[in-house]
């Protein structure tokens, strides 16, 4: 991706254009266009997670005709997605730190609790293309597939098929509702990011994973590393008008666990199997020893 | 002390390079150059400690499989799989936790 070709499909001298550390997934570029901050993210060659960009667009633009903060969609361009830069923290770290008042956690498991909430009330039926999607179902198969002879994982598995709750609701989901996707400022949460993985689901597949230890970046708030689960529940009930029972939220945090275990060995294999070498990929699979450890914390 | 100081082992090798890394090339970088090279010091620090974990983990691993009475791993998740009495889940979810902690250290996350 280079200026002069952004600048013929935004029809906008770009300027700029400089790639961002992070998004193991995708390359993250900022770039300038017309005075405005921009991103660019953009599909890595010959691999692409989702639908692409023209997808994540109408994800985001129903996320947020339903009142969820998120960036604004600008263009989809031949190989990525231009989207509105929001001006806050995303290191998950830092934004951590920057919690320094004892209502800011709170607020901000509230605001994002709420932000999920409205989310969850959006017709799935409204995206175009959305990939119906259980998550247990899928990750079981990867798990499969990956063959890892992982004890743990298998009795976290069994564990979670035999105590899954009956499915009550099935929602536009997220599918990556977490610290690290969240843009953050004084006043709280700014915006949701990375729309890749949003899928027709459980949502309780979104409430548990924020709560995932892994994304707690060590901060001692279940939810995120900020915030208790009441909060967080609070502002998800007030907006989705459905109230979590805290079993079907401990299920979904054990659920969320699993499917991170499965993640890092899914992750590993990008890079063993020679898809995407990388160093942090290689380290995220190495990690998947940790998240056993959180496994059979939750299980005992 | 060594009785071969003078001849770095592989270890004195690794805690050289990871020295570098961190103190004399570190400061020099930035962006994604500086997030990468964090990367590797911390993935040469998990291959130190893991050339030292073998005897360790090798007396867990016997330890933990001749308590619950599986051969291997392998055998394990297929008993797993089969679909577990209650007793049984109880005995090999206490079992696992060692192995997993020998694991957390070598990572270097015996905190968590």
């Amino acid at each position: 991706m280079n200026e002069t070709a952004l600048t013929a499909a935004l029809g906008e001298p770009v300027t700029g254009l400089e790639r961002l550390t992070g998004g193991s997934s995708r390359e993250v570029w900022a770039l300038e266009a017309a005075g405005r901050r921009l991103i660019l993210l953009a599909d890595p060659p010959g691999e692409r997670r989702g639908g692409g960009a023209t997808f994540e667009a109408s994800v985001i633009r129903a996320a947020r005709s339903a009142g969820v903060a998120a960036p604004e969609v600008i263009a989809v361009v031949p190989g990525g997605l231009v989207l509105q830069r929001l001006d806050g923290e995303t290191v998950p770290r830092r934004i951590l730190d920057g919690l320094t008042t004892g209502t800011a956690g709170p607020r901000l498991a509230r605001q994002c609790g709420d932000a999920l909430g409205r989310l969850h009330t959006v017709d799935p039926g409204a995206v175009a293309a959305l990939p119906d999607e259980d998550r247990l179902v899928e990750y079981r198969a990867t798990l499969d597939r990956l063959d890892p002879d992982r004890p743990v994982l298998e009795l976290a598995y069994g564990w979670l098929l035999e105590r899954r709750p009956p499915r009550r609701r099935t929602t536009l989901t997220h599918g990556d509702f977490r610290l690290g996707n969240f843009v953050v400022d004084g006043d709280g949460l700014v915006g949701v990011l990375d729309w890749e993985s949003a899928h027709r689901g459980d949502p309780l597949e979104d409430l548990g994973w924020i709560a995932v230890r892994s994304w707690r970046f060590r901060g001692p708030g279940v939810v995120g590393g900020f915030g208790d689960v009441q909060d967080f529940l609070d502002g998800y009930r007030a907006s989705a008008g459905v109230d979590v029972s805290d079993a079907d939220f401990a299920w979904a945090v054990v659920l969320g666990t699993w499917i991170w275990a499965v993640g890092c060995l899914q992750q590993a294999d990008r890079h063993l199997s020679g898809t995407t070498r990388s160093i942090d990929l290689a380290l995220v699979g190495r990690r998947v020893v940790e998240v056993e450890h959180d496994l059979l914390g939750l299980l005992r | 002390m060594p009785s071969h100081a003078a001849v770095p082992d592989h270890n004195e090798l690794l805690t050289a390079v990871v020295e570098t890394l961190r103190t004399e090339l570190l400061p020099q970088v930035s962006g994604r150059s500086r997030y990468l090279l964090k990367a590797c010091a911390a993935a040469l620090e998990v291959v130190q400690r893991d050339l030292t974990a073998g005897t360790e983990r090798r007396q867990v691993d016997g330890a933990v499989f001749a308590e619950l009475g599986v051969p291997d791993e392998r055998a394990l998740v297929a008993e797993i799989r089969a679909g577990l009495a209650p007793d049984r889940f109880a005995a090999i979810l206490a079992a696992l936790g060692p192995r997993t902690e020998v694991e957390l250290r070598v990572l270097g996350r015996a905190d968590r």
